[in-house]
């Protein structure tokens, strides 16, 4: 099978789903040449070329106004594709998103949707500091009507895109940017799609779940590895859908394991990862036979300083550390 | 502040007590001096006394529960003792005016049984006590491992057979010297190779021996005589030429113990109790005696010490008294081999191609063909008897 960076299997993503409907079109700062390619990351290469300017559209320097012209043109029955250059700006689009976008249908009782995708490039590890490496997702998953996506390969985030396009909720759709050149990966010739709100078992394992998504769903399988070289079999759920979480997935897995490690890029506190032990500790108790644990950041903002950056993100071998810990 | 009472230390080789029975229950008012728990390790039963006086605050081990030396069992408080007990049941908030700290850290640290949710729930379907866990692993994180560890155990010690239960029987719990036994028994049946091997000895020199030796043992050493001691020193005999039998099998080492401690076994009544007699090879026929009806008498008493019953290398136990004629005895854990001897009663035999009456009694060896050899065990019997058929030569071993 052919291989694929990450950017370019979300650049095939929106080549087919463009030229399967015509409603959709893509819209964000510098997407039709920007820095000699497609977007600031390439993700939108030849689509100006291929589809023309009323298809492919530059915007001013402002996430507010894309985001509001994405849920002005999806009201009119359009299936705008927004690019928010770093998720950081999501704070930006955030009103449109969390109060236009997200309260459509239960503001119209369904009559009216708004089937748009923030596509947004997250996380760190690339030296870009505070504000163009954050991992955001918690601002966002406590907004009912929001679908949140983050895919971890070529292949999840091809198929998870042109999910998520189809879609008639808006979507949220959170891109690491540190795997969009460096990671490559399978991703077939033939057309398929990924539904959202399903969880992938990456690995199967009876002593402990780790859980995570992203680039951190690779850093867990890292982490793996390392175990299984001492004889401890992780089970690695890479959850790739955030809301609506595959609850079914996760709890069947620690019925079996009983142990569960959850990791994100974000800080551990108030993260994402919370909100799953919970419902673990809600909905399983009984079969857990350890505490809960997360790997996640430090409660600081991402440092400017490379060598301060990773130590303050998670990684396989930090992974593995707890999941013995976990174990002992 | 509390007190803590903690399993005592009851002898160098003995790592955990049995908690045979709570004479005081939680709350119950103490004086320093009260004996508040009977403590049973091995064979022997200790009281425990009250260090302090106060209130009983906390039972952390229930009756039956096996706890590690060292470890605490009960906490007694003082007159605060009282309130601490009230903000554990009733739990009033504590006042500001009493730091947090005065009162938690002693009850939590003892009490800091750390299981998880799911070790609950395996322990409930399979009617597991929870606190025989935590006191199976002190210190430790209970998880499924650690309950299933403890069902398998609990397996392999005992599996009563499936009974119903009948209006028609008096039932017991399976506690005390019994359990020990019962377990004991069990391990060993499950570990040795055991092998029985008998040998008849003509008694009859020994018999005369004896009696002619009674009057005076009584008078200059106030002192029973009986066979036991001849058996004893001809025991001491065999082992010197076959130092197999007083050995015992550690892990993979063959430990070959150069004193001979003999162990005898004495019933009771209520009690199987095994004291014993310490270097037998270089004690004379007068010390042995002796020391035999000594340690007979406190094992009746209920009066051995921990040291009395400690370092046995063999085993020594006559059920001849009772009449038995013969057994295939279990060894006694970690020893080798046991010799029992039977009732010794007049036999027609033939000697010199005549029927003649002779004094006959037969012995009876189970040794662990895991390290004895066949042959060293019969010939280690052999020599046991050729002794007793020639006790003069034990008046001088």
């Amino acid at each position: 099978m052919r291989e694929l960076t990450f950017v370019e299997a979300i650049n095939e993503a929106l080549h087919e789903e463009m030229a399967r409907d015509e409603r959709v079109f893509v819209m964000g700062e510098d997407i039709r040449i920007g820095y000699g390619k497609g977007g600031a990351f390439g993700a939108t290469n030849g689509l100006f070329k291929r589809f023309g300017p009323d298809r492919v559209i530059d915007t001013p320097i402002s996430e507010s106004a894309i985001a509001g012209l994405s849920v002005g043109a999806a009201l009119w029955g359009m299936r705008p594709v927004a690019e928010i250059m770093f998720a950081d700006f999501l704070a930006l689009a955030m009103d449109h998103i969390a109060n236009s976008a997200a309260k459509m249908r239960y503001a119209y009782t369904g009559e009216a949707t708004a089937p748009i995708v923030f596509r947004m490039a997250f996380g760190a590890g690339v030296g870009a500091a505070l504000h163009h490496s954050q991992s955001p997702e918690a601002w966002i998953t406590n907004v009912p009507g929001l679908k949140i996506v983050m895919p971890s390969t070529p292949y999840n985030a091809k198929g998870l895109l042109k999910g998520a396009i189809r879609d008639d909720n808006p979507v949220v759709f959170f891109e690491h940017k540190y795997q969009y050149s460096r990671l490559k990966g399978q991703v077939p010739q033939e057309e398929y799609l990924i539904p959202l709100g399903q969880a992938d078992i990456r690995r199967a394992g009876e002593d402990l779940t780790i859980i995570g998504s992203g680039a951190m769903a690779n850093q867990a399988l890292a982490a793996a590895d390392l175990l299984a070289a001492e004889g401890i079999k992780a089970e690695v759920i890479d959850l790739q859908t955030l809301v609506p979480l595959d609850k079914k997935t996760i709890l069947q897995s620690v019925e079996k394991t009983g142990k569960v490690l959850i990791v994100h890029e974000a800080p551990t506190f108030g993260g994402f990862g919370g909100e799953i032990a919970a419902m673990i500790a809600d909905e399983a108790f009984y079969s857990l036979d350890a505490p809960i644990k997360r790997v996640g950041a430090p409660f600081t903002p991402v440092p400017v300083s490379p060598i301060l950056e990773k130590y303050y993100l998670p990684n396989g071998e930090k992974i593995a550390k707890a999941a013995k810990e976990l174990m002992s | 502040m509390a007190a803590e009472i903690q399993m005592p230390n009851l002898g160098l080789s003995i790592a955990e007590g049995t908690i045979e029975k709570w004479l005081k229950k939680e709350g119950d008012v103490v004086e320093k001096g009260d004996i508040i728990v009977v403590i049973m390790t091995e064979k022997v039963t200790v009281e425990i006394p009250a260090e302090v006086s106060g209130r009983l605050l906390r039972i952390l081990h229930p009756a039956g529960a096996i706890v590690k030396v060292g470890e605490t069992i009960a906490l007694i408080g003082g007159a605060e003792g009282e309130a601490e007990m009230g903000g554990q049941t009733a739990a009033p908030p504590s006042s500001p005016a009493v730091s947090s700290s005065a009162l938690r850290p002693e009850p939590r640290e003892s009490r800091d049984v750390r299981i998880s949710p799911l070790a609950v729930k395996i322990a409930k379907e399979n009617g597991v006590d929870i606190r025989e866990v935590a006191a199976r692993f002190p210190g430790q994180k209970i998880g499924k491992k650690e309950i299933f560890d403890f069902i398998e155990s609990k397996k392999q010690k005992i599996q009563p057979p499936e009974i119903p239960s009948s209006p028609d029987e008096e039932v017991h719990p399976l506690t005390g010297p019994i359990r020990v036994m019962a377990e004991h028994m069990a391990a060993s049946a499950q570990t040795a190779a055991r092998v029985t091997t008998m040998a008849e000895v003509d008694m009859t020199d020994l018999v005369k021996l004896r009696a002619a030796l009674k009057e005076k043992f009584k008078k200059d050493y106030n002192v029973s005589l009986t066979f036991v001691p001849f058996v004893m020193k001809a025991m001491g005999e065999g082992i010197n030429a076959f130092p197999i039998l007083n050995a015992s099998l550690r892990k993979d080492e063959i430990v070959l113990h150069r004193a001979v401690h003999i162990g005898i076994a004495v019933d009771t009544g209520q009690n199987l109790l095994v004291p014993v007699v310490r270097d037998v090879n270089k004690k004379g026929i007068v010390d042995v005696s002796r020391e035999v009806q000594q340690l007979t008498g406190k094992a009746r008493k209920s009066a051995l010490s921990v040291q009395d019953i400690q370092g046995g290398t063999i085993t020594l136990t006559n059920a001849g008294v009772f009449g038995a004629l013969l057994a295939t005895p279990i060894i006694h854990q970690p020893q080798s081999a046991i010799l029992w001897m039977g009732k010794v009663m007049e036999m027609p035999v033939v000697r010199e191609g005549q029927i003649v009456i002779r004094s006959m009694m037969y012995l009876c060896l189970s040794y662990d063909h895991r390290i004895i050899m066949g042959a060293q065990a019969v010939q280690f019997l052999q020599i046991v008897k050729k002794n007793l058929e020639n006790p003069a030569l034990l008046l001088l071993a």
